[in-house]
């Protein structure tokens, strides 16, 4: 946007009244800021609507609530070790978003369980405004920006991973990932010096927040390298920028790596899952990419923009969006959803309102005539030019409706006591009973958490219990990485919820699998236990509770509200762990 | 609904022949090779079976009732199609069930012939025609409820409602009277083969008047069309009337208000029911807006109506209107669209001219897609292209052949969707026991009756995740008495080990998933 500027000797004076013209206005109201005004505004409605009907931290957490919790304790110094799940854990995970979320607590002087829930909503709209600027970035327009932006925070899919409390991590990282995308665009498009330290400032941030959000960013900077920036002068800026970045990241990396060596590193790395999972998203029957509970509108017109950029041989969104898809991370639906979000903005603004527009015109150009022919009143004559726009009007309007209608419906199913994204009060109860009970649970008991959710990493009861409840979760998988367990949680947490449909003996022989067990040539007795207790949360179905309540081998201790607690009778009390 | 009409060049008419017959022939191929997957009817049928059965044991007159899952239904559902079966297996002597899996699918292609002819006479270019024909024959609601057992009347049913809407729409733009024959033998024939294609046949004559250019000739052509449809209808009208009143002619047309709502079409997950990204779904939503934009608001209006008035049937009969849509949207938004951004310097691979390609190869991946993923998905728990597996088939065999003859199964599969839940409809069929929680055919009791039968399937479903306590509760609200519980496969809910450790239970067969339980004390 360029701001009209008067000569000196035009200026009008001090007693001069300023006009402001319709044109100033409309100047005014779609400038940059004023946009992402809007769009804060309207992310701020939604997503706050949201959280503040739930009174916990949406989906996981955890781990990162226990590593902010702990750098509050050790007075914002990063401590060696942290202590998560009963298990010591070296303490090299990226600690930038605990720093913000620590920060803001303080700063807002909000519970540290209240900074779970509101930082994320804070990032959230950080990051709808950094999509629009990015995106109105790469399409070359203010509007299609605008609509990119609105259509990534329309995303049912997207909003749960915008609020979750593991937000505060990968959502932080997701906006400096954007950030240092935004200057690597422009480092690439001008090969202009001035862009190199913000995108290695940037991407040092980034990597300082959330791994995978810096794999994200690594391989959009490739591939802008590649369709807009061959030649050797872009190759050498690359070079200085990996050198920059890790000058800046080794602040942080150096200490990290002189304290605990390479090897939580390493861990962490062998246990990703980049290329395991290809295009999962797109292959899985009855999910849909973006999460419209109705006509996925989004995800069509992101096809409609798909075949626009092939068209245009305007690859870069097009691979962007496969490349997403294709490298398999933890919030790998958000990097994806960004690419569709623009592709959808190109398909709407150059695809369907063009036709729109067109045809309607075409509609519409006999009443013109008419009207010049037999009328001399110019305002009819002006509204009826603009009749032409009605359409395709109509037709935005109509998209925008149905897709908040959408999102609300969607972001509803959080406050069902069964949702599998959400720490209902009454699954908490069922842990606040652990904790004034522990005559009746030993404090070397070890849980297995059963719960609805379709996955760990948005699982919040095995993400929470282990900060809620004094006990260790058996089905918590967080945090496992650093210590080289990754695999075995991950394998632990699929195999007993594979148990739900099943009946006891499935616990049984999952539980000597995992120990490398033979049970057709191991006595049953000889089997070390690697739980005490089972803890169900509200909303789980299967066969499994049943068959539960009739085992002798185990014993119901509590049932309320939807949370079934039970303890083993077969087992010695304490477990091989 | 106003359109230039080209007088197509006999060129042109020999490549429209040979794309024409190319889609048919590639639909026809889809149909097939989903049929043959498997050796039984895809997905619902076992009404219909009964009703086709019936008819032929009483010597191809109308019974007054058909006999299926222990009622005596009325006999009032339209009996072309029936009659259509009934004769081809006087014919030919092969079994019904064959003829239920083929003879959807010779219906379901040969409407391609009168959706031809409607294209033609709609569209204005041989490319909007056969876009239009692509629809018809691989958009997943051109597939789902038209190919399976119950496709023996939908597609029979929508054969005759596309031959009505193609009379119709040149008896209302041409007013010639030479179409006022045909539009009624069509209209009657579409209602005498399933009351939703009659009613679409009604509904379309109603949408295509109110956007033609209206005159007393027309009128007068209208009132002429309707009054010999109604006298084509009469005969059979007037002895169902006859027999059991105007009640389950209520209940069929105005029965679907209970339980859906109008538009409630755009407020599904996806209407087209595609396993995947739902493209047809959303492209389907978008061609309403285009329709308006292109001056073809009578299509859009036509289409509404349908979803207004016709809200369970909407999914599949608003197709035909759609398809014109949809063949206009995808050749301005993809073909003419994408073709816009063709380079003006000519280098590069195609030399510019690979928009163009690009453009065809969208429409191309907008067909394959649906089309394959739904194939390739067809197995899936929920698809209308699933069939009863084998195992179901077995154990409901099973039944048959080792309960006594007086027994009474209910029958759990844990779904929520009668109209998908193709063990429910034929169980009553291949087991020969009646099943209390089945749906089908209880629409001809009365309006009141489909409500509270839908209540009672869903709420016995629902006890798949349930103690056992929930069927016994059930069946007391119910007043149904019962001996048998059968379990599908997919019930892996409480249920199951809830009956298997009941005292009042006995698990009697237990194979490939299927568990079936005999009641000791049966009570009522």
């Amino acid at each position: 946007m360029t701001t009209e500027t008067h000569p000196p000797d035009a200026r009008p004076s001090a007693t001069e009244a300023v006009r402001i013209t319709p044109q100033d206005l409309l100047r005014f109201f779609t400038h940059h800021y004023m946009l992402i005004l809007y769009l804060a505004l309207l992310t701020g409605a939604v997503y706050y609507g949201t959280l503040r009907l739930v009174n916990f931290p949406i989906a996981n957490g955890g781990y990162y609530y226990q590593l902010t919790q702990e750098l509050i304790d050790n007075n914002f110094m990063i401590p060696p070790l942290s202590y998560y799940n009963e298990q010591s854990i070296p303490y090299a995970h990226p600690p930038l978003g605990f720093y913000i979320t620590a920060g803001a607590a303080r700063l807002f002087n909000w519970t540290l369980i209240d900074a779970f829930r509101w930082v994320p909503l804070w990032v959230s709209i950080l990051i709808i405004g950094r999509v629009y600027r990015l995106a109105a970035l790469m399409t070359r327009s203010k509007g299609m920006g605008f609509m990119a932006a609105l259509i990534f925070m329309l995303m049912p899919n997207n909003i749960i991973w915008l609020i979750s409390g593991g937000s505060v991590v990968h959502g932080s990282g997701l906006l400096l990932a954007l950030w240092a995308i935004y200057y690597g665009h422009w480092l690439i498009t001008t090969r202009e010096e001035r862009y190199l330290l913000p995108t290695a400032l940037f991407l040092a941030l980034t990597a300082a927040t959330h791994a995978d959000s810096l794999l994200f960013a690594l391989y959009t900077l490739l591939l802008l390298l590649l369709i807009f920036g061959r030649s050797g002068y872009t190759v050498l800026h690359m070079l200085l920028l990996a050198v920059l970045t890790s000058v800046l990241l080794s602040v942080w990396l150096a200490p990290m790596l002189w304290i605990h060596g390479v090897t939580p590193f390493v861990n962490v790395i062998s246990a990703a899952e980049w290329l395991s999972h290809p295009f999962e998203a797109i292959r899985t029957p009855n999910f849909t990419l973006t999460g419209e509970p109705f006509v996925p509108l989004i995800g069509f017109f992101g096809l409609l923009g798909f075949f626009v950029t092939v068209a245009k041989r305007e690859w870069f969104l097009a691979l962007w969006l496969v490349l997403s898809l294709a490298i398999y991370t933890q919030i790998t639906v958000s990097y994806a959803l960004l690419a569709v979000a623009l592709l959808a903005a190109i398909g709407m603004n150059q695809l369907v309102v063009p036709l729109l527009q067109a045809a309607s015109r075409q509609h519409f150009e006999h009443g013109f005539m008419m009207i010049e022919l037999y009328s001399q009143q110019q305002w009819l004559l002006r509204a009826n030019r603009q009749l032409y726009r009605l359409p395709w009007v109509i037709f935005i309007a109509v998209f925008v409706g149905y897709s908040l209608y959408g999102i609300t419906i969607s972001t509803a199913r959080f406050l069902d006591i069964e949702s599998p994204l959400r720490l209902s009060a009454e699954n908490r109860q069922g842990i606040d009973w652990l904790i004034n009970n522990p005559e009746l649970v030993p404090s070397s008991s070890v849980f297995l958490v059963l719960t609805p959710a379709v996955n760990w990493q948005t699982d919040p009861s095995t993400s929470w219990f282990p900060i809620l409840a004094p006990y260790r979760s058996l089905s918590t998988v967080q945090g496992n990485g650093w210590l080289g367990n990754y695999r075995e949680a991950k394998a632990s947490y699929q195999v007993f919820h594979g148990c739900l449909l099943a009946d006891t003996t499935c616990l049984r022989q999952e539980e000597a699998a995992l120990q490398g067990i033979n049970l057709r040539l191991t006595p049953d007795a000889l089997v070390p236990p690697l739980y005490t207790h089972i803890y169900i949360v509200p909303g789980v179905r299967g066969a499994l509770l049943e068959f539960l309540l009739q085992s002798d081998n185990h014993e119901r201790i509590y049932n309320e509200l939807g949370v079934q607690i039970f303890a083993r009778r077969d087992i010695a009390p304490t477990p091989s762990s | 609904m106003s359109k230039t009409v080209m007088p197509p060049s006999p060129t042109n008419i020999t490549r429209n022949t040979i794309a024409v017959l190319l889609v048919m022939l590639l639909g026809g191929v889809l149909r097939l090779m989903l049929v043959t997957r498997v050796d039984f009817p895809l997905n619902d049928g076992g009404f219909f079976y009964a009703s086709i059965d019936q008819l032929l044991q009483n010597g191809f007159r109308l019974p007054a009732t058909v006999t299926y899952n222990a009622l005596n239904i009325p006999y009032a559902h339209p009996p072309l199609a029936f009659y259509l079966v009934a004769g081809l297996q006087a014919l030919s002597g092969l079994e019904t069930l064959t003829l239920m899996r083929f003879v959807p699918v010779l219906m379901s292609s040969l409407t391609l012939i009168p959706a031809f002819l409607l294209m033609r006479a709609a569209l204005t270019s041989a490319r909007q025609i056969w876009l239009g024909m692509l629809v018809m024959a691989f958009a997943p609601n051109a597939l789902n409820g038209f190919i399976g057992g119950g496709g023996v009347v939908a597609a029979t049913g929508q054969f005759f409602g596309m031959w009505a809407a193609f009379c119709l729409y040149q008896l209302t733009r041409t007013q010639r009277r030479v179409y006022i024959v045909p539009s009624a033998l069509a209209i009657a024939a579409a209602y005498l083969s399933q009351t939703q294609w009659g009613a679409f046949s009604v509904v379309t004559f109603l949408a295509l008047y109110i956007s033609s250019e209206r005159s007393i000739k027309l009128t007068l052509s209208t009132l002429a069309t309707a009054a010999l449809a109604l006298g084509l209808l009469a005969p059979w009208l007037y002895s169902v009337v006859q027999l059991h009143g105007v009640e389950p002619f209520v209940s069929v047309l105005f029965g679907a208000w209970t339980l859906h709502r109008p538009f409630g079409m755009l407020f599904q997950t996806s209407f087209t029911q595609e396993p995947l990204l739902a493209v047809f779904a959303g492209l389907s939503f978008l061609s309403l807006f285009v329709g308006v934009a292109l001056d073809r608001a009578g299509l859009v209006v036509w289409t509404l109506l349908l979803m207004l008035l016709l809200p369970d049937a909407a999914a599949s009969v608003s197709l035909v209107p759609l398809a014109l849509c949809v063949a206009l949207t995808l050749d301005y938004l993809l073909l003419m669209g994408l073709s816009s951004f063709r380079q003006r310097e000519r280098r590069g691979w195609l030399r510019g001219d690979w928009a163009v390609v690009a453009g065809y190869l969208s429409v191309a991946m907008l067909f394959l897609f649906p089309a394959l993923s739904s194939y390739a998905n067809s197995d899936l728990i929920g698809s209308p292209l699933r069939a009863v597996p084998a195992v179901e088939l077995a154990a409901m065999r099973w039944v048959e052949r080792e309960t006594p003859p007086e027994s009474v199964v209910l029958v759990v599969t844990g779904r929520r969707a009668p109209t998908t839940d193709a063990v429910s409809d034929w169980f009553p069929i291949v087991a020969q026991r009646p099943s209390p929680s089945t749906i089908q055919g209880t629409v001809w009791f009365g309006e009141n009756d489909v409500a509270a039968q839908l209540e009672r399937y869903t709420t016995l479903q629902a006890c798949a995740n349930q103690r056992v306590i929930c069927i016994e509760q059930w069946a007391l609200n119910n007043n149904a008495s019962f001996t048998h519980v059968y379990l599908s496969p997919e019930v892996t809910g409480i249920l199951k080990p809830s009956l298997t450790t009941t005292a009042d239970f006995e698990q009697v067969y237990d194979r490939n998933g299927v568990l079936i339980f005999a009641r000791r004390s049966a009570t009522g």
